[in-house]
């Protein structure tokens, strides 16, 4: 590689370039946060008798209560430590792309243009049902972004968006154009 | 009328593949034990009714799995139907399919066919395997998906071509064809990983050996040992390294060409068994290219086309004309016509420092334990990797086009890496606890199939470079694709 010849970059208009407003984001639902404190609670009641119940076996009481007290302060630890992660998670839809804003020690900031968008898919899993939220998951070739903590109505509001902006069939458009399966084998041949 | 219109069974000698993969589905370890089993029992009636039983089973499981298995095109769709018990059917849409490779391993070559693997972007392996069908048959195959053969003239000595294929439409370009001694060339002066690789497999077979064998070792505090016996044994053991790397080059890679149309990229090689690697240059997403110093040496280098599907087509011992002419059939800039001028902050030599200290200082620890005050060697590994980090934050430059992101850097090897904006499937800025302290941050561009990053940005040079990527995605109407 030659240092002499210039790299054909031509001036680009830095000014009237659209920029991510890190302020812009959408924090996630209060209640995708408490789920996760109730989740971490019930574990460290659950780690606490446990450690109760083992001390009851061994006759032993200081046993029950490092044990249940030591997964009790990594459980608590664990649960602040996911209360601030779940505070970061944030996402922002623009025109063209969607952005996911996570991270604590590591601050990401991932965006997918929608002219990438593969499929799009919306869960829901039985905590998330229980607190009235979904997830929604916007995949692509290259990675793939999955938005928490939504009111299922924003969900359904959001998927239709990017399904629509990505030029992508929505669901029950694609039928299956070949149930009817190949011809039989040809056994002559 | 195609062939490929009604369902065709493979080739009738595909029964023996069927048959080797039912054995290795077994596993390797629970043949060794049923061998040992099997030829260690005294019974020898057992072994007269058993060995044809198991024979005949695997045989007929083989015959039937053959018989089961078909394939066709109907509509826009590849369809396998295979399964003896349960009925499994594999719909690919043919736009989907990003890359077909035929390979005629010996076997295939001693009767006449050849091995299909077609590969899509949904997974990492390949899709679906033909394990042996006929010339024509593969031909076909690569004409319905859109991946004619495109070598207009056959080379005698090429057994891919010698049976009846059609002859294609348009021209092929070569670009590329290794003579024997260029091989050989490319091949001595390319790192022996795979050399020390293989060798390491041989000293643990020859351990195995060497259990049964009543031969003394040499001790360390015997009088045997000789201070030049290490030298002399790293030496050897580079050099056998180097010499069994050769070969497995030269076994692979024979004959290697390269040919291009501008829409197809075409690889053919092997001694052997010969591969055909056909990629259509559009699913190209990132172009690496790499020297080490024996290949600067040389002039030589290696450039990786990493494509969407099953990995990339890695192209050996190209000179600079080779290498910019794949390169710019790649839909790429040339790296000689470019001059990228963007750097990193320094501050990266300082993050890989305060990493190693870290991470050596409790292996050190943790080490006195074993050997003592020798554990000190360690620290070593500090002033080494400083230098390293400070060559790299010295060569490494990265810059924007209009149309492509490049970067090059040189620390023991040179390397380039480049991508078309427009095969950006996401872009992600990422800030650690360390470079949110100095205001840095680094930029990901993330294709289909691997990234470029550029790390130790200043905040605003990222946010810009990020932004800047997401619009050129927007602004550019082509395929990616």
């Amino acid at each position: 590689m030659t240092d002499d010849a210039p790299l054909p970059n031509e001036p680009l208009d830095v000014a009237g370039l659209p920029r991510l407003d890190d302020d812009d984001f959408v924090s996630v639902d209060p209640r995708h946060v408490l789920g996760w404190l109730l989740f971490l609670v019930v574990a460290a009641v659950a780690a606490v008798v446990g450690g109760v119940m083992i001390g009851a076996q061994t006759g032993d009481g200081w046993i029950a209560i490092a044990i249940g007290g030591g997964l009790a302060v990594l459980l608590t630890a664990g649960a602040v430590w996911s209360w601030l992660e779940a505070l970061r998670v944030g996402h922002q839809i623009r025109d063209h792309d969607v952005s996911l804003r996570r991270g604590l020690m590591v601050r990401t900031v991932e965006t997918v243009p929608f002219r990438r968008v593969q499929h799009v898919s919306l869960t829901r899993g039985p905590l998330e049902r229980a607190l009235g939220l979904a997830t929604i998951g916007v995949h692509s070739a290259g990675p793939d972004v999955s938005i928490p903590g939504l009111d299922p109505d924003d969900a359904g509001a959001l998927r239709r968006l990017i399904v629509t902006r990505a030029g992508l069939a929505d669901e029950g458009v694609d039928a299956d154009q070949n149930d009817s399966g190949p011809p039989p084998v040809d056994e002559t041949r | 009328m195609s062939l490929l219109d009604h369902p065709q069974r493979q080739s009738p000698w595909a029964i023996v593949f069927f048959g080797l993969t039912l054995v290795a589905s077994v596993g390797g370890i629970q043949l060794a034990v049923a061998a040992i089993v099997f030829f260690t029992a005294s019974a020898n009636t057992a072994v007269l009714i058993i060995a044809p039983l198991v024979a005949a089973v695997v045989i007929g499981a083989a015959v039937l799995s053959w018989w089961r298995f078909t394939f066709c095109i109907v509509g826009d769709e590849f369809v396998v139907n295979s399964g003896v018990l349960r009925r499994d059917r594999l719909s690919v849409p043919i736009d989907r399919i990003q890359s077909i490779s035929t390979e005629q391993r010996l076997i295939h070559r001693l009767v006449g066919v050849v091995r299909v693997s077609l590969e899509t972007a949904g997974t990492d392996e390949t899709e679906f395997r033909l394990h042996a069908v006929e010339r024509t048959v593969a031909d076909d195959l690569r004409h319905r998906t859109g991946r004619p053969a495109l070598r207009t003239e056959a080379t005698p000595d090429d057994p891919i071509d010698e049976t009846g294929r059609e002859s294609p439409a348009e021209a092929a370009t070569v670009v590329l064809q290794h003579s024997p001694a260029r091989l050989l060339l490319a091949a001595v002066t390319s790192w022996p990983l795979a050399g020390l690789v293989a060798l390491g497999s041989v000293f643990a077979a020859l351990g195995q050996v060497g259990d049964d064998v009543p031969v003394r070792p040499p001790t360390i505090d015997g009088d045997d040992v000789r201070w030049w016996w290490v030298p002399i044994g790293l030496l050897s053991l580079l050099v056998t390294a180097v010499v069994l790397n050769v070969v497995r080059i030269v076994l692979r890679d024979w004959d290697h060409t390269v040919e291009v149309d501008g829409q197809q990229l075409r690889r053919t090689s092997g001694l052997l068994s010969r591969r055909l690697d056909t990629r259509a240059v559009s699913k190209v997403q990132v172009v690496s290219t790499s020297q080490n110093p024996l290949q600067q040496a040389v002039r030589l280098s290696e450039v990786d086309l990493s494509s969407v599907g099953d990995g990339g087509l890695d192209v050996l011992g190209c000179d600079a004309d080779e290498r910019a002419e794949i390169v710019r059939r790649s839909g790429l800039t040339p790296t000689a016509d470019l001059a990228p001028a963007g750097r990193i902050h320094p501050a990266e030599i300082w993050r890989a420092l305060q990493w190693t200290t870290s991470i050596s200082t409790v292996i050190a620890i943790l080490a006195w334990l074993v050997v003592g005050r020798w554990a000190l060697l360690l620290g070593l590994a500090i002033p080494i990797v400083g230098v390293l980090r400070w060559l790299h934050v010295r060569h490494f430059r990265w810059g924007l086009t209009q149309d492509e992101l490049v970067t090059r850097g040189r620390v023991v090897d040179t390397w380039t890496e480049q991508c078309l904006l427009r095969k950006t499937n996401g872009v992600q800025l990422r800030r650690t606890w360390f470079e949110r302290r100095r205001g840095l941050a680094t930029v990901s561009l993330r294709t289909a199939s691997g990234e470029i990053e550029i790390g130790m940005l200043p905040l605003d040079e990222a946010m810009l470079l990020r932004d800047r990527i997401a619009a050129a995605v927007v602004g550019d109407d082509r395929a990616w694709m």
